[in-house]
């Protein structure tokens, strides 16, 4: 019984999990002006990151370590340093992104400006990550992220004609007021926003630190396989939600406020005070993925000692890096950037930068050395190959399409 | 043929990472110390770990002299772990030593001492 509560309470904590401040963005932004046209790449974001995430925690859980120290030692330290270099630029974008979005929920209750509030949301940040049990903080944060199935309700509220929204969604066009080059470049994002790799860097270290055995991982995929699909179906609703409720009114998104306008619309003010913890909690869990991912990365490439199980002066370095990170974030967030825009580009240059983590993965899941009877099967190297080719397409395409675009103008 | 036996022993410890006995993370292995014995052979005698080894190796040669310059000037020691303390090779590169002794672990000490030692709850684990 014992069991099945910790199964049910990870799956919640997945769900809840899945969202961030990419999601919340990616989906209104594209809902508002592509309608439910771009509605498969939810779908195939959400089976990469599935795909990506079992095979690096099983990698984990049988090698002991880490992605990024197992990127050094497959590509070299060359490589992988400029390797490191990317991912760390794209995970900082993404940490200002987070925190910029703890900032605006904050910002619509209590009316101040967010910009006063990013100091201050990033100290809770710090607060968490260096005093407060993580494993607690990841499940309460995970379960409040579940009032983002108001945006669900939301969808149900407005009574939507479900033939003609599942039609569209499997019967995608461009519009004749989009290019196909426009099109592409949202759909990049989306893909890019289920499939951010701060999550993976997230999960495998975890899962070094908490030593995995075959038990957890088996728990594990549970939660993988059966939250985020069901967070990919929170995206999916925010999608619609925006599709509906913005489209026809001709709003399109470049605020986060926007972004709960539809639910504003249908529920009122429970409905709006409802979703803003949801997007709180969201943001919040993710900054502290993302705050923790850059401390995890650098010292994984270095070999220092990293983690949130030992006393923080037993890995100094690890979290003078991690505070400084977080402060040069808020940095970079109140130097007047825009977070909307901030957070497209954290999500377009992750699916860019994505085949650099996945690739070694890729490799050493199927290396009997590190893996010996749990190296992928037949069903993870088909559905891993098959990823690896869309990753690459989706890489080489994001910075031709970046310039076209103008960024999606 | 033993000389291609040790080079290969070399390449294996290349860029794993170093536990001490106490199964903490005490760096990398970013260089080996080779060196010609008597009888002409080349043999590894240390592991080097630390910023100013992984710039040599990088090809930045000037820097990471620099980098080891500044480490002996600042009295840190030279960075190299001796054969002789290495337990086992596998996975992990594991020393019978403590973290606190490697003289590659002295930049972690400093930025405790100096830094993250100061901050109040340092001293306890989030978990």
């Amino acid at each position: 019984m014992k069991k099945v509560f910790a199964v049910a309470l990870g799956i919640l904590t997945a769900i809840g999990g899945f969202v961030d401040i990419g999601d919340l963005v990616a989906n209104a932004e594209t809902g508002a002006r592509f309608k439910m046209n771009l509605a498969w790449v939810v779908i195939v974001g959400v089976i990469g990151i599935c795909v990506y995430a079992e095979m690096s925690g099983r990698v984990a859980a049988e090698s002991g370590r880490a992605v990024f120290d197992l990127v050094r030692e497959r590509l070299g330290p060359g490589p992988a340093l400029v390797n490191l270099a990317a991912s760390f630029f794209i995970n900082m974008l993404t940490l200002t992104a987070e925190v910029a979005g703890v900032a605006l929920a904050l910002s619509l209750v209590t009316s101040v400006n967010y910009l006063l509030l990013m100091p201050f949301t990033a100290f809770l940040v710090w607060v968490v990550i260096w005093r407060l049990p993580f494993g607690l903080m990841e499940k309460v944060f995970g379960l409040l992220g579940l009032a983002l199935i108001v945006v669900a309700v939301t969808v149900v509220r407005i009574g939507p004609d479900w033939n003609s929204l599942l039609h569209q969604a499997t019967h995608p066009h461009i519009s004749h007021d989009e290019t196909p080059f426009t099109y592409a470049y949202y759909g990049i994002a989306l893909f890019g926003a289920a499939m951010t790799p701060y999550e993976v860097f997230f999960f495998s270290s975890g899962a070094v630190e908490e030593k995995w055995s075959d038990s957890d991982l088996a728990t594990n995929r549970a939660n993988v396989f059966i939250g985020f699909p069901l967070g990919g179906l929170l995206s999916l609703a925010l999608m619609a939600g925006a599709s509906l409720a913005l489209a026809p009114r001709g709003i399109s998104v470049d605020a986060l406020s926007q972004v709960a306008l539809p639910t504003a619309f249908v529920m009122g003010k429970i409905g709006l005070a409802i979703l803003l913890v949801g997007i709180f909690a969201a943001t919040f869990g993710a900054a502290l993925e993302t705050a923790l991912s850059a401390g995890y990365t650098v010292a994984q490439y270095l070999g220092w000692q990293w983690g949130k199980f030992v006393k923080p002066r037993d890995a100094a370095r690890f979290h003078a890096l991690v505070l400084g990170t977080l402060i040069f974030a808020v940095l970079i967030g109140i130097s007047g950037v825009d977070p909307i825009k901030v957070t497209e580009y954290s999500i377009v240059l992750s699916a860019a930068a994505l085949p650099l983590t996945y690739f070694p993965i890729l490799v050493i899941a199927n290396d009997p050395d590190y893996m010996g009877e749990k190296r992928n099967g037949r069903l993870a190297n088909t559905f891993g190959f098959a990823y690896l080719v869309i990753l690459i397409v989706v890489s080489v395409a994001t910075i031709p399409l970046m310039i076209i675009t103008k960024a999606g103008a | 043929m033993a000389e291609a036996r040790r080079m290969w022993a070399a390449l294996k410890l290349l860029d794993r990472q170093i536990l001490d006995r106490e199964d903490r993370f005490a760096g990398n292995v970013d260089d080996v110390i080779l060196e010609r014995l008597d009888d002409g052979t080349l043999a590894v005698t240390g592991l080097w770990s630390g910023a100013g080894g992984l710039a040599y190796r990088l090809g930045a040669r000037r820097f990471g002299r620099w980098l080891q310059r500044m480490r002996t000037e600042l009295g840190d020691g030279d960075g190299v772990i001796a054969l002789g303390a290495v337990q086992t090779i596998g996975n992990h590169v594991r020393v019978a030593k403590d973290a606190h002794e490697l003289s590659s672990e002295a930049t972690e000490r400093w930025v405790r001492d100096h830094f993250i030692g100061h901050i109040p709850g340092n001293d306890h684990a989030a978990e």
